[in-house]
């Protein structure tokens, strides 16, 4: 059962990545997206909900207040 | 860990709440003054002082109230609230963040922060470090994954 079960959960874990990747170079792509490759983001986005979800979470992440503050660490810290 | 023994010892989740917000903020200014090795038992340690001075300071300021605990507060520490988790949470991560980026890159880093921390363009950064902006933005993907993973391993 286990041996049955562990190639499906790996494809889904690697659609899973794909997926999470694709949602990272879109997050990098916005900040310098023209109208035309905003459109193709938010066709991107509809196309799946798991699309929608890993971008959220992508995005919530690297826009939070710790991710930040961790920059600020940083940056304090190699100028001592 | 660090979230029951604020609730336990200032028996108010709204206070556990400031406490803690208080805690992260003093943490994220001590690792900016200095690297700290434990990490662990200073954020404890940090919200333990904290609360140790509120307390100090309830009891100075009215003596009474001190056991009179509302029952509504009692309940809360049974049911801790989304916001103290949340706060909780922000400090684990800035943590973990923290000793993960350590282990960037100098380049990397300095990515990092210019884009996260000055908001610097791609086309900045770039000019910035002498490389070419698709470098920049392969270089902010890596980092996000870092950022992300950190992020996962503490949800799970």
């Amino acid at each position: 059962m286990t041996d049955a079960q562990s190639p499906r959960r790996t494809q889904a874990e690697a659609a899973r990545a794909e997926t999470m990747d694709q949602a990272l170079t879109w997050l990098i792509e916005l900040e310098i997206a023209d109208a035309a490759t905003h459109a193709r983001f938010l066709e991107w986005l509809e196309a799946d909900p798991a699309h929608r979800e890993a971008f959220a979470s992508a995005e919530a992440v690297w826009h939070s207040q710790p991710v930040f503050d961790a920059a600020a660490v940083l940056a304090a810290r190699k100028k001592t | 860990m660090l979230l029951r023994t604020l609730q336990r010892m200032v028996r108010s989740h709204t206070t556990a709440e400031d406490l803690l917000q208080e805690t992260y903020l003093r943490v994220t200014r001590a690792l900016t003054e200095r690297a700290i090795e434990h990490l662990e038992p200073f954020v404890f340690q940090t919200a333990r002082n904290l609360a140790l001075d509120h307390l100090r300071a309830r009891r100075t300021h009215a003596r009474t109230i001190i056991d009179d605990a509302p029952i509504s507060d009692i309940h809360n520490v049974v049911a801790p609230d989304s916001a103290l988790e949340d706060a909780a949470h922000a400090i684990r991560l800035l943590e973990s963040l923290s000793a993960s980026l350590e282990t960037l890159s100098p380049r990397q880093q300095k990515i990092f922060t210019l884009s996260r921390l000055h908001g610097a363009s791609y086309l900045e950064i770039a000019e910035q470090l002498g490389v070419s902006t698709s470098t920049v933005q392969k270089e902010l993907k890596l980092i996000m994954t870092v950022c992300l993973s950190v992020a996962a391993r503490l949800d799970h």
